[in-house]
């Protein structure tokens, strides 16, 4: 099928394939189809990966971009979405061996359009005030928001995603690891620092752990941290949905 | 089955970009067209503008990744993402693409040319079939711009065109800035191709600009949709609407997008002309 030749060659950048006219040149004529899938296929990530191409400079990174692209096609037309593997892919390029942070920062990118583009859903709030409650909300069963990710970063990659936004982007003042969250308020994503116990009392909740239980298992995963400042981190940063208005929004 | 028509008179491609100038409604355009793919999130900013501006304007979706003249039917997967927001957004039209994108599962993102056989012809119009009977409307099948053809190739383009309009019920999207990409490529007169294609059919032109690279020994169009429409295209615009008078016109502006004036006033031209066909319009 001339199909199957057409995406070979497409793929391949030898010459065009038999059985093409053209008024003009052939080869002139097809490279424009590959210069549409190569570079449509690369803005694509370059859209997504804003600070990742800030720190790499436009042409190292349409350099690692072109690489993905010749073994990463998108597997849907959905684009905001492609590149989900990019970070870790770059992780397995030899030229950025020197950049160990670079793929934790392209995730927190990946979090961000994924948080930007999910489901609308009011995050968990409590009253100031609702001290005799907190009992009652400690045994209860809450569900992650669907715009959060919290992961753990041996680099400190979401400082050098934050200074990559800034003119004058500086190596940060202490190299060190960082947690980081990925949420969204209304419509604006954020991308905040939060204490370590947070990831782990996420994925608990996320498995269905009450909360109180989840918070136990953060402070005993590493006992410097504070039951409270997590309560506090999962609320300020909207990190948690309540599954019971979840229902009620799902009916209405 | 549910007709796709937008609205009489003119309108553009809306990116995010100009939200700011298109959210109070106060703009007179009879609607505006996104690509239906940008909108398949679940939630979050892009879809709260959609619905926005829908209380404003007639919405229309250009589908381009349902790859109708693949050698595969279309990812059913993919369709059934268009059937939601088809079911989501209501929109006066849904049309998409004489080419195809994804090959073996991978989506390449470009529209690409096929050859126009018998057997091409046979399997467009199933893919058609397929997506008129899932999505419960009628959609438009928009003509290509194109830089190569194929010497398998038995039917003309126009002829190709005419046939699947005759077989599946679907509507045409003619865009014009395409047809007269594919004339300069190929060395035919647009407005031979315009004589013969159905415009009886057409419920949407588009309009956009493109790019020339001149080279020694041969001039080569490449439809970017970075410019405003050129001279040679309103031409075409206006034959076509002296022929068969006002179709429902969009400008199409995808990449190096202008300050919203620059599109608004390639929407205003085409407008005035339409009006003009029309005798008395309605807005804008």
């Amino acid at each position: 099928m001339i199909e199957d030749v057409f995406a070979r060659h497409l793929r391949s950048g030898a010459e065009p394939p038999e059985g093409l006219i053209a008024s003009g040149r052939p080869d002139r004529r097809f490279a424009v189809y590959r210069n549409n899938v190569v570079h449509s296929l690369t803005t694509a990530l370059a859209t997504r990966f804003p600070a990742t191409q800030r720190l790499l400079g436009i042409e190292c990174f349409q350099a690692c971009a072109q690489l993905f692209v010749e073994s990463y096609k998108p597997i849907s037309p959905v684009m905001m979405f492609y590149g989900d593997d990019f970070p870790a892919y770059l992780t397995t390029l030899p030229s950025l061996t020197n950049w160990p942070f670079l793929a934790d920062v392209a995730r927190i990118e990946v979090a961000r359009t994924r948080a930007y583009h999910t489901i609308d859903r009011a995050p968990l709030r409590l009253k100031v005030g609702d001290a005799d409650e907190i009992e009652t909300y400690l045994n209860r069963v809450f569900n992650p928001h669907p715009a959060a990710s919290v992961f753990h970063s041996p680099y400190p990659a979401g400082t050098i995603w934050a200074a990559s936004g800034t003119a004058e982007a500086l190596p940060p003042e202490a190299w060190r690891d960082e947690t980081i969250a990925v949420t969204r308020a209304a419509y604006e994503v954020q991308v905040s620092l939060v204490p370590r116990g947070t990831a782990i009392c996420i994925d608990a909740i996320g498995k269905g752990v009450v909360l109180g239980e989840a918070i136990a298992i953060a402070c005993h995963a590493d006992e410097e941290y504070d039951p409270a400042l997590i309560l506090a981190t999962l609320l300020r940063c909207n990190l948690l949905v309540d599954p019971q208005q979840e229902s009620d929004h799902e009916s209405s | 089955m549910q007709e796709s028509r937008p609205p009489l008179g003119a309108g553009v491609s809306f990116k995010p970009d100009h939200y700011e100038d298109l959210s109070s409604g106060q703009v007179e355009l009879s609607f505006i067209e996104v690509h239906a793919e940008n909108y398949m999130g679940s939630g979050g900013r892009p879809i709260a503008m959609l619905d926005r501006l829908r209380q404003h304007y007639s919405l229309s979706l250009h589908g381009v990744g349902l790859s109708i003249g693949g050698e595969a039917p279309p990812d059913p997967q993919h369709l059934q993402r268009v059937k939601a927001i088809c079911e989501r957004f209501q929109p006066c039209s849904f049309s998409e693409h004489l080419a195809w994108s994804t090959h073996e599962g991978a989506y390449l993102n470009d529209l690409l040319p096929l050859p126009y056989t018998a057997q091409t012809l046979g399997r467009v119009c199933d893919h058609i079939d397929l997506i008129q009977t899932t999505l419960k409307r009628e959609i438009l099948l928009e003509n290509p711009a194109t830089y190569i053809t194929f010497s398998e190739s038995t039917w003309t383009e126009v002829d190709f065109i005419h046939q699947i309009a005759q077989r599946t019920g679907c509507g045409l999207l003619l865009d014009l800035n395409n047809v007269h990409v594919s004339a300069g490529n190929h060395s035919f007169l647009a407005q031979d191709y315009l004589v013969h294609f159905p415009l009886q059919k057409v419920r949407e032109i588009h309009l956009a600009g493109h790019a020339i690279e001149q080279f020694e020994d041969e001039k080569l169009l490449i439809d970017t949709h970075d410019r405003t429409v050129s001279e040679e295209v309103w031409d075409l615009f206006e034959t076509v609407i002296a022929t068969v008078g006002p179709i429902a016109t969009l400008i199409e502006w995808d990449q190096d997008i202008p300050q919203f004036s620059t599109l608004l006033a390639d929407a205003q031209r085409a407008n005035a002309r339409l009006t003009h066909y029309a005798g008395t319009m309605v807005a804008p």
